[in-house]
C-alpha cells in the first residue's frame, strides 16, 4: 500500500470476514465481487468506517487498528447476512481518509424517499459542509452529470431505480471525496442505467478518487483496475481482472455436451468445460473437431477458483 | 387451501413477536378487564376534621377508609389535604359541618357524593357538600389532562420509533453513521424534531381543552411543562429502545402497541387506580403515564404545587434517567460509535501513519 492508497490489511470481522486485504489506489476503481453473504457489505462498511472512526477531522489519512476489545454483538443491525450471527471481533487495520473525505452509498439506498432531489442534495451538502459557491457549482455539476437537473422538485421516492442510485451517488460525491465506497450500486437497475452508472464511476476515478465498488456482476468487475473476489468471508481471488483470467489453471473448452458436468457450466447455448491441470485423461477424450478451446474471462476464473478451492466438496471435484 | 393454512401457521410460529402478541395480548386484556377495569370504587380515602371528629368517625359508612382523624383540623386544612391528595373526601365537623370532595378523582368523587346523599336520606340530616377542583364533576375535565399524556406517549413512543426504524429500513442510518456527524448530532437530530412536535401538541391540546371543554387550569404551566418534559424523555427513550430492536416498521408498531396499551388501560386514565385489585395495582405504578396523569390532573385541576407532587416528579425523573440513558447508549451502539473511553483504551498509536508496504504484498492470489 503506498501512502496515498486506502484499504484494509489482514481484516477479520467475525464471523463475516477472515483475513482480508484490500488496496484501493487513488484514481482507480477496485471491485469487490462475491455472492450474497460473501462479506462484501461488511468489508465496505468497515472500510468506510462509522461514527468515531476518524475522530480527528483535520488529519488526512489514518490507519486505525481494529481490535477485538469491545463486543459488537449488541449492534443488532450489524449482523452477518449469511449466518445471521452478530458481527464480533475485529482485527487488522483500516486505512481511510478523514470522514469529510469519504463518500459512501449503502446497499440499495442512501437517500431520503420523502425528500425532493434538491432537498436530498442540500442535506448531503450540509453534512459534508459544502457551502456557498462550492455548493452551487458542485450541485449543478452533479445534477447535470446524473441527468437529474430537470426535476429538482421531484420526490426521491418517485424516481426510477436508476435515477435513485444516481441521486445517491450525487449525494455521496458532492464533497469530492478522496475515497468513494459504493455497495452494489447497480443491483436491480436496468441495463442502460447500469452502463450510465459505470460511466459515472469511471469518471470519478479519472478525477483521482479511489473508488471501491461491490457488485455481484462479473462483467462489471472486468472494468475495474483490480478485483477482489470474496467467498464465504475469505479472499478467493485478487488482482487485475485480465491477469486473473490469464492465469486460470488448466484449459477451457466450449462444447455441446460436457465431458464432466461437475466441472462445466453453461455459457450461452454451449457448455464450457474446465480441464484441470493434470487431467490429461479428460483432455484426451475431447474431440477437438466441433469443440473449441477458449481463453478464460474473469467469470471463468472465478468459477474455476470456486471449483478448486479446498472446501469445495470432494464429490464435486473427484467426480 | 390446506397448504395455505399450514404455511400460515408455520409463518406465525416462526414470527415470535406476532406469536407473543397473539398469546400475551388476550392474557393481558383478561387480567386488565378482570381485575382492573372497574368504575366502582370500593374504598374512598377520607379524613375527618373538626371538634366532633372522634364522635363522627365510628358512624361513618365502611366504604370510607378513614386515614386521619384530627379534632383540631379546619376547613382550610381539609382543602389543603385534598389538594395534596391525602384523601378524596374530607369531613369537617363543627357548627357548620361540610363534606369536601376532590372532583379530580371523578369516580371516587361520584361514589362519595352518592354515599353522602344516601346517608342524608337515612338519617334525615342535611350536610353541605362541596365538590372542589372539578365542581361539575365533568368527565372532560378529568380526561383532557390524561389525553395530554396519551398524546405524548403516542408521539414519543410510536412516532419516534417509526421515524428511526424508517431510517434503518431504507438504509440511510448506515450512511448517517459514515457521514461526518458526531453520534450526538445524529441522536439529537433524530429526537429534537419529535420533542418540538410533542411540546406543540402539549400546548395545543391544553389550550383546546381549556377553551373548548372548560377544563380548569389552576396551577402553573411551567410545572406542567416540566412534568411533560420528564415524561417525554421517558416515552422518547422507549421509542428509541423499540427502534433499536426492530428491523422494520411493522415490528416497531407491534412493540409500541405492547408498551402503549397497558399504559392506556392501567394508568388511571380510564379506570381509577383505586378500584384496581391490589394484585395488578402495582403495575400501574411502574407505568410512566400513571405518574404524568397525576401531575397533569394535579396541576390543571387542583392547582397543586411541586411540594405536593414531588413523588410523581421524582418517579418520572428516575424513569427518564434510566430509560433515556439506556436508549442513547443503545442508539450509539447502533451507529457503531465507540465511546470516548473505548477510544482512549485503544491507547497510544490508535492513529498511525500507514506503513509503506511493497506493492506485491497487496496482491493475494489464491
Amino acid at each position: 500500500m503506498s501512502r496515498s492508497d486506502f484499504g484494509v490489511r489482514s481484516l477479520t470481522v467475525e464471523p463475516a470476514l477472515r483475513d482480508v486485504d484490500l488496496t484501493a489506489p487513488a484514481g482507480a476503481v477496485t471491485a469487490v465481487v462475491g455472492g450474497d453473504g460473501a462479506g462484501k457489505s461488511t468489508l465496505l462498511r468497515t472500510l468506510a468506517g462509522g461514527i468515531g472512526a476518524s475522530a480527528d477531522r483535520r488529519c488526512s489519512n489514518v490507519t486505525v487498528p481494529c481490535r477485538a476489545k469491545r463486543s459488537l454483538a449488541r449492534r443488532n443491525f450489524r449482523r452477518d447476512k449469511a449466518s445471521g450471527l452478530p458481527l464480533r471481533a475485529e482485527r487488522g487495520s483500516v486505512t481511510r481518509p478523514a470522514a469529510l473525505s469519504i463518500g459512501y452509498v449503502p446497499t440499495g439506498s442512501g437517500f431520503y424517499p420523502d425528500l425532493t432531489v434538491e432537498e436530498n442534495i442540500r442535506f448531503a451538502a450540509t453534512a459534508y459542509r459544502v457551502r456557498g459557491d462550492d455548493l452551487r457549482r458542485r450541485s449543478e455539476e452533479m445534477l447535470g452529470r446524473t441527468d437529474l437537473a430537470s426535476f429538482p422538485d421531484r420526490l426521491a421516492g418517485d424516481l426510477s431505480g436508476g435515477q435513485r442510485q444516481k441521486l445517491a451517488l450525487a449525494m455521496a460525491t458532492l464533497h469530492e471525496p478522496a475515497l468513494l465506497v459504493l455497495d452494489e450500486p447497480t443491483t436491480g437497475i436496468d441495463p442502460v442505467s447500469r452502463a450510465e452508472m459505470w460511466r459515472l464511476i469511471a469518471r470519478f476515478a479519472a478525477d483521482g478518487t479511489a473508488v471501491v465498488v461491490a457488485t455481484s456482476y462479473l462483467d462489471e468487475a472486468e472494468r475495474a483496475l483490480s478485483v477482489l473476489v470474496l467467498h464465504d468471508g475469505s479472499v478467493l481471488l485478487s488482482g487485475r481482472p485480465d491477469a486473473l483470467a490469464a492465469t486460470t489453471p488448466g484449459a477451457l473448452i466450449d462444447m455441446r455436451q460436457p465431458l464432466d458436468p461437475t466441472l462445466a457450466w453453461r455459457v450461452g447455448r454451449t457448455w464450457r468445460q474446465w480441464i484441470p491441470p493434470g487431467r490429461s485423461d479428460l483432455l484426451a477424450s475431447v474431440d477437438l473437431a466441433g469443440n473449441h478451446p477458449v481463453g478464460a474471462r474473469l467469470s471463468d476464473a472465478v468459477i474455476v477458483a470456486t471449483l478448486k478451492r479446498p472446501s469445495a466438496s470432494s464429490k464435486e471435484v473427484a467426480a | 387451501m390446506l397448504a395455505m393454512i399450514r404455511k400460515e401457521f408455520r409463518e406465525v410460529r416462526r414470527d415470535r413477536r406476532t406469536l407473543a402478541m397473539l398469546l400475551l395480548l388476550p392474557l393481558v386484556l383478561l387480567i386488565v378487564f378482570g381485575y382492573a377495569a372497574s368504575f366502582d370504587v370500593e374504598q374512598i380515602k377520607a379524613i375527618v376534621y373538626g371538634p366532633d371528629a372522634e364522635v363522627v368517625e365510628p358512624h361513618l359508612p365502611d366504604k370510607l377508609d378513614v386515614v386521619e382523624v384530627d379534632p383540631t383540623g379546619t376547613k382550610q386544612d381539609g382543602e389543603q389535604a385534598l389538594q395534596d391528595q391525602e384523601a378524596v373526601v374530607a369531613i369537617v365537623t363543627g357548627a357548620e359541618p361540610v363534606v369536601l370532595i376532590d372532583g379530580s378523582e371523578l369516580f371516587s368523587a361520584k361514589a362519595a357524593q352518592a354515599g353522602v346523599a344516601q346517608m342524608s336520606a337515612e338519617t334525615g340530616m342535611t350536610v353541605d357538600v362541596e365538590v372542589l377542583f372539578n365542581p361539575d364533576l365533568s368527565t372532560s375535565a378529568v380526561m383532557v389532562p390524561a389525553i395530554i399524556g396519551f398524546i405524548l406517549v403516542f408521539i414519543g413512543t410510536v412516532i419516534t420509533s417509526l421515524g428511526i426504524v424508517r431510517e434503518r429500513q431504507v438504509g440511510t442510518l448506515e450512511q448517517l453513521a459514515v457521514m461526518p456527524f458526531r453520534a450526538s448530532d445524529v441522536i439529537l437530530g433524530k429526537i429534537v424534531p419529535y420533542l418540538v412536535i410533542a411540546v406543540i401538541d402539549l400546548v395545543l391540546v391544553t389550550a383546546v381543552g381549556v377553551v373548548l371543554f372548560d377544563v380548569p387550569f389552576e396551577g402553573s404551566f411551567a410545572l406542567l411543562a416540566l412534568g411533560g418534559l420528564l415524561f417525554l424523555l421517558v416515552t422518547l427513550g422507549l421509542g428509541i429502545l423499540i427502534s433499536t430492536v426492530s428491523q422494520n416498521q411493522g415490528q416497531a408498531i407491534q412493540l409500541a402497541l405492547m408498551t402503549t396499551m397497558p399504559q392506556v388501560l392501567l394508568s388511571g386514565m380510564v379506570f381509577p387506580i383505586d378500584s384496581m385489585a391490589a394484585s395488578v395495582r402495582w403495575i400501574a405504578y411502574l407505568l410512566p403515564l400513571t405518574w404524568f396523569i397525576r401531575i397533569s390532573r394535579g396541576v390543571m385541576l387542583r392547582g397543586a404545587s411541586l411540594a405536593s407532587l414531588w413523588l410523581p416528579y421524582l418517579a418520572l425523573a428516575g424513569m427518564a434517567l434510566v430509560v433515556f440513558s439506556m436508549a442513547v447508549f443503545r442508539f450509539r451502539q447502533d451507529l457503531g460509535a465507540r465511546s470516548g473511553r473505548a477510544r482512549a483504551a485503544d491507547g497510544d498509536g490508535a492513529i498511525l501513519e500507514p506503513e509503506p508496504q511493497p506493492e506485491a504484498a497487496t496482491e493475494v492470489l489464491s
